[in-house]
């Protein structure tokens, strides 16, 4: 068995099948095989809807409910989009911050860790009481879960740059100007990236999580997180798990592009990046 | 036979008057070292690992201070304004960035001490063209080889025209086919730009290949220990190293290697 494998590898590169096709097929196949079993265990254990909604369920409930999935999408969209913008202006600015001196590092580092450390459900009814229920706590949530991944990585690639690179920029007499923009960003950039993915992801999840608990039903101050939380409540669990699936949706969208704009930044030196032939 | 080296010139470019460098956790890295480097030597500083001939070296570039003593590169202090450009460090890693291709990390020297794109003319093609990479100017770090980044190092380093070229152990890391053919080649770019070069390394066979001058240290404190002369002329090129002279001047130098520890 062990061995038939690499040689089922290099039969593979030299097929005919496209690269694209080659990519999906495998989680088409796990794909299919995993529906077959929810609709199965359906039929054979005959589940309650309310319990475990058939997939068929899942997508007509999702068709039916169309509308309100697709403007409360937006709505969270909306809210992840902004929360991501302030996750990297203020990340950034922190980890600049952070990197400048080993004393302010040392003094500042403990209490990000403090506020990564403390759940969001201890912190979210006192942002309630400063910003009220709606879209200023939902952003103030998301960003809350999400911005420690940026502060980290960016950070790390900030102190991280090569001890001689510095000392070549020195000889030179490079301004700090020049060595933040020609040495220090260039180099971390990487790390920020890798910063940035994390955050794509965790703001979709921390929006969703704030509207859950900061949003506002019926006045169209809802996202994804108020369907969650009002179809849970009513055990309309067709329409939550099609709320479950938009909302999962929304998240690998926005990883998406986020990955490809970092891709964009990196693909030219980057190993990340680059397309190896071997 | 061989014949003393004439020099154009017998100015000293480099001064080292007793320097002592302790560092902070108390380890004494160099004592009571005095050197002097005249215009258009080559001089090379052999010793066993942690004789602090690297550290000597940042210390002749400013790249870090003497506890002690006094050092002066063509009578300014190390690293001063006037000096920017006019010494120039090889590292012993490529140390180039990622993100800029060859020309553009050739050219960093230039945007570094702000001289306007106007005066730079041709030396940056003139510097890739020296070590031998102009069919590279687009490429970037990662797809050339240990060897071929050395050379853009060394082309970044050529640049600013320096008078004074430090090299810290630049081929260490090279197998010894790439190292003799960059021997090969410094002795050409040596020719081309007249710079005096001050390198180190551990390697006997490159010193007496390359130097007009060895220096020898001993292991802590790190001191100089002896002097070893070399008079063939230059150009050298890579037949010089199946001459006896050439046997001859790594037999004296082993020798002297062999009292360091």
């Amino acid at each position: 068995m062990t061995e038939a494998k690499p040689i089922a590898r290099v039969q593979s590169t030299k097929s005919k099948v496209p690269a694209w096709l080659e990519r999906i097929f495998p989680p088409m196949v796990s794909f299919v095989f995993f529906v077959t079993i929810w609709q199965s265990v359906i039929l054979i254990a005959q589940l309650k809807p309310y319990i475990l909604p058939s997939p068929l369920g899942v997508i007509n409930s999702a068709i039916e409910h169309r509308e309100s999935l697709l403007s409360s999408a937006w709505f969270t969209f909306q809210a992840s989009f902004v929360a991501f913008l302030v996750v990297m202006v203020l990340g950034t600015a922190l980890s600049f911050l952070l990197s400048s001196s080993k004393f302010i590092e040392k003094a500042l580092y403990p209490y990000a860790v403090m506020l990564q450390s403390t759940p969001v459900i201890a912190i979210a009814p006192i942002i309630i009481i400063w910003f009220n229920i709606g879209f200023a706590s939902i952003v103030t949530i998301s960003v809350i879960i999400a911005i420690f991944a940026v502060v980290a990585n960016t950070t790390q690639g900030l102190i991280s740059v090569e001890n001689n690179m510095q000392n070549l920029f020195k000889l030179y007499g490079a301004s700090k100007s020049q060595t933040l923009f020609k040495l220090r960003l260039p180099f971390a950039l990487p790390y920020m990236v890798t910063g940035w993915r994390i955050a794509a992801a965790q703001v979709v999840i921390g929006t969703i999580v704030g509207e859950y608990m900061a949003g506002a039903g019926g006045g169209g101050m809802g996202g994804l997180g108020i369907i969650i939380a009002e179809t849970s409540a009513r055990l309309q669990t067709g329409y939550l798990f099609a709320s479950a699936l938009s909302a999962a949706l929304l998240g690998i969208a926005f990883f998406l592009m986020v990955n490809f704009f970092g891709h964009l930044l990196l693909k030219n030196w980057h190993e990340s990046a680059v397309q190896h032939e071997n | 036979m061989s014949t003393p080296v004439s020099l154009p010139s017998t100015k000293t470019l480099v001064r080292v008057h007793g320097v002592d460098k302790q560092y902070a956790n108390g380890t004494i890295a160099i004592e009571g070292v005095n050197l002097e480097v005249k215009e258009n030597e080559f001089v090379s500083l052999v010793g066993p690992s942690g004789c602090g001939k690297s550290t000597l070296l940042r210390i002749i570039a400013g790249l870090g201070d003497a506890t002690a003593g006094e050092v002066s590169v063509d009578g300014q202090q190390p690293g001063s304004l006037q000096n920017r450009g006019q010494s120039s460090f090889v590292f012993q890693e490529a140390t180039l960035l990622p993100w800029r291709t060859v020309r553009q990390n050739v050219e960093l020297p230039l945007e570094l001490m702000r001289m306007p794109k106007s005066r730079w003319g041709n030396v940056v093609s003139e510097a890739l063209e020296m070590v031998g990479l102009s069919g590279f100017v687009n490429a970037f770090p990662r797809e050339l080889s240990g060897g071929m980044k050395m050379r853009v190092s060394i082309a970044r380093a050529l640049v600013t025209k320096p008078r004074l070229l430090l090299m810290d152990e630049p081929f260490g890391a090279l197998d010894e086919i790439t190292r003799q053919k960059l021997n090969d080649d410094l002795m050409k770019v040596r020719e081309l730009t007249k710079a005096t070069i001050i390198f180190v390394t551990h390697n006997v066979f490159e010193a007496v290949f390359l130097s007009s001058r060895i220096v020898v240290m001993s292991v802590r404190p790190g001191r100089i220990l002896d002097e070893f002369k070399l008079d063939t002329p230059y150009p050298r090129h890579s037949e010089h190293r199946g001459t006896p002279e050439f046997a001859q001047g790594v037999n004296s130098v082993m020798k002297l290697l062999a009292h360091t520890h």
